[in-house]
């Protein structure tokens, strides 16, 4: 039985027809001369600075979650928060791309898609699945072919749907604006 | 764009190569440092040809490479010099019309991606510093290669494809 404690099995799953949204938390992951988004945009990365968290799942948002145009422009500022403050420069968050839940779903039977325990509503987890017991731990196996198709068809998907990051809004501690 | 092809003599050749411990470093420099230019050998001769799609992915390479570990905010490891070097390799072996549909990035792995968009079809690339392992996509084919030897033969037998099927 394959299971990740990072998935809430008990919400309520994410319809197809949802409008998702995956944050380009780079310039790196987007080239404006040909248009094309980064295969890298949706592998699974490791995270902290020692390399000893490998990612479980690439962070997505769910539009239907946010009831105003302001709590969205809020949930898009989190582009910026990836980054160390220290090294802050405004150019570093690329931007954003919009898809529906069924086109990932579509591409592979290895995507999945979960709500997270202990995290808010509008944010939700893609997971692949790497055999029947057990989900891919980042960084995933891209000379595999058929990895490398799936995270190229995933980044083909939302080329031509995507935005510039909002300007970066000065947050409190507690996340409100200033 | 117009390309503009003219000759070294070379004697010129001489000079400049005789401050150089190699002509491959030469050449190197000579990319660099001449934005447009991009220069390469025929029938003996060095000939500089004014490339402007091989241009720009060589300052995206050049780009890649000052890039350190961490660059994605996280973890991510920097481009290994080797993964760079077999990319620049492919790319400069490509005809503009290719290239002009290509963009390159960094993996988080150390690897590098080469990714095409062309009128027909898709490449999807990726080297890890030994081999390239690639998918081109187009509504005839679908060719998968996995660890092929970066070497004159599959690189052009990958830009033949990928005119074949994806240019057409």
């Amino acid at each position: 039985m394959r299971s990740d404690k990072s998935i809430d099995y008990d919400a309520p799953s994410i319809g197809d027809k949802e409008t998702l949204i995956r944050l380009l938390c780079s310039p790196l992951y987007y080239d404006e001369a040909t248009g094309q988004v980064s295969i890298d945009a949706f592998d699974l990365r490791m995270l902290g600075r020692k390399q000893n968290q490998p990612e479980h799942y690439a962070s997505l948002g769910r539009e239907k979650f946010f009831a105003n145009k302001e709590e969205r422009q809020h949930y898009l500022q989190v582009g910026y928060t990836v980054w160390d403050d220290k090294e802050w420069d405004s150019n570093r968050y690329y931007g954003y791309g919009t898809f529906l839940a069924c086109e990932a779903k579509a591409i592979s039977s290895r995507i999945e898609l979960w709500p997270l325990k202990g995290s808010a509503p509008y944010h939700i987890g893609l997971f692949y699945t790497a055999s029947e017991d057990a989900y891919y731990k980042g960084p995933l196996p891209k000379d595999d072919t058929e990895i490398l198709f799936m995270l190229s068809e995933l980044a083909e998907m939302i080329e031509d749907n995507i935005e510039k990051a909002p300007e970066r809004e000065l947050l409190t501690t507690d996340g409100e604006s200033l | 764009m117009c390309a503009h092809t003219f000759t070294l003599d070379d004697k010129l050749v001489e000079k400049i190569s005789s401050q150089f411990t190699s002509r491959e470093s030469m050449w190197l420099w000579l990319q660099r440092e001449l934005e447009l230019l991009v220069i390469h050998h025929a029938d003996g001769f060095a000939k500089a040809d004014v490339r402007i799609e091989l241009s720009r992915l060589s300052q995206r390479i050049a780009s890649l490479r000052q890039l350190k570990a961490g660059w994605d905010g996280q973890a991510a490891l920097a481009p290994s010099p080797k993964a760079l070097q077999q990319v620049a390799m492919v790319v400069s072996s490509m005809p503009e019309d290719i290239l002009s549909s290509c963009a390159i990035f960094p993996s988080n792995d150390s690897c590098v991606y080469l990714q095409g968009r062309f009128p027909n079809g898709r490449l999807a690339a990726y080297f890890n510093g030994e081999t390239m392992t690639y998918i081109l996509k187009s509504p005839q084919e679908q060719m998968e290669k996995k660890n092929v030897a970066v070497e004159n033969e599959s690189v052009k037998q990958l830009a033949q494809s990928i005119k074949q099927y994806c240019m057409a």
